[in-house]
């Protein structure tokens, strides 16, 4: 079929006013320092959780062993949930943009579906850590009220447990599911176009 | 020998990465913010680049993996309206002005699926369909069809808006 319009010419009139090459090596440098610096965060906080275990095994010799494993439990909750942030990180920034168009959205699907096995798996094992350490690290507490009390305290922890375990981690997990899914299924759908 | 020097890059391929990314997304400023992502990614990578591609082809990759990334931004985009097809010919004749058939091309560029975008905004730049298949990934036989089936689309289009610029 013989065009009668000359796309090209009407494509070209588009005309915008775009930042100067300065503007745009600076963002460049400022991007690379924010890495840097988040990254030197995620180191910290990582040390700093250790540090606050060693602090605590060494300040407080006398606390019972449940007590020292509770709070074992939840940093460990806490440098979980570190490390699969920053192993995110570590996978965006492997992808490689140069790569071919079909080429690049694989590395993006392979992206999505280990962001989906962290956020699925990773909610389980942080909330269990988290549960394991407030049920462990009252345990020493209650042993020292009444009976009333330590059945008291011990009702409305695992409640709360049984909350987060069965109510607030099933509707985190399916939000992020839907929220990834959906973006999978875009990615085929464009992995598709190739082949039609 | 090509020159690498990233102000000449910027200065050479700026308006069409541009025209790329607004044929993408139809939409201004987000399209500002491909073309700066792109040319800050390129910044990034320049050092590694080995010139085993011609620069532009590399370049053009790298914009159109950044269109593509835009996966879940897009369907928040309040796109610009369609231009119906107009109903008497003093309307027509008001509306066909050249600007106007810009905001049409672009309007019906980015109505198309994600990859026909892409390959069309590059057709469009005049970049070779050998080079065009290897940014995507794909034989040049099935880059030749799919602008063929793109222009015969966009034409239909065209002819259902106006007659002719």
């Amino acid at each position: 079929m013989e065009t009668r319009y000359n796309f090209e010419e009407i494509w070209k009139q588009r005309e915008t006013h775009l930042p100067d090459r300065k503007t745009i090596q600076e963002k460049a440098q400022f991007y690379s320092k924010k890495q840097l610096w988040s990254s030197i965060l995620l180191i910290l906080s990582l040390l700093a959780s250790f540090g606050t275990i060693v602090w605590v095994w060494l300040r407080f010799p006398d606390l019972h062993f449940m007590t020292k494993s509770g709070m074992l439990f939840a940093v460990s909750a806490l440098i979980l949930y570190i490390f699969l942030n920053f192993q995110k990180i570590k996978i965006i920034n492997k992808i490689n943009p140069a790569l071919s168009n079909q080429e690049y959205l694989k590395q993006m699907k392979i992206l999505q579906q280990k962001d989906l096995y962290m956020q699925t798996k990773g909610i389980s094992q942080y909330y269990l850590l988290l549960s394991l350490g407030m049920a462990f690290y009252l345990f020493e507490f209650a042993e020292r009220m009444s009976l009333f009390w330590g059945i008291f305290t011990y009702t409305i922890t695992f409640s709360w447990i049984l909350f987060g375990w069965f109510y607030i981690r099933p509707r985190k997990i399916r939000n992020q599911q839907k929220k990834i899914s959906q973006v999978i299924l875009s990615l085929e759908k464009i992995e598709n176009e190739f082949s039609g | 020998m090509q020159d690498l020097h990233f102000e000449t890059i910027y200065e050479k391929y700026r308006k069409p990465i541009f025209r790329l990314c607004r044929g993408y997304v139809n939409d201004d400023d987000l399209a500002k913010d491909m073309v700066q992502e792109t040319f800050i990614a390129v910044f990034r990578q320049l050092p590694k680049f080995r010139a085993e591609a011609a620069i532009g082809t590399w370049i053009y990759r790298i914009a159109s993996n950044i269109c593509l990334k835009q996966i879940n931004q897009q369907k928040k985009l309040p796109k610009a309206e369609i231009p119906v097809s107009l109903s008497n010919d003093d309307t027509l004749h008001e509306k066909i002005e050249k600007d106007k058939m810009t905001d049409f091309l672009y309007q019906c560029i980015s109505e198309l699926p994600e990859i026909e975008r892409i390959i069309i905004s590059m057709e469009l730049e005049n970049v070779k369909q050998a080079e065009i298949a290897e940014i995507l990934g794909i034989s040049p036989g099935n880059v030749r069809i799919k602008i063929h089936r793109i222009k015969e689309k966009l034409t239909e289009k065209f002819r259902h808006y106006g007659n002719q610029i």
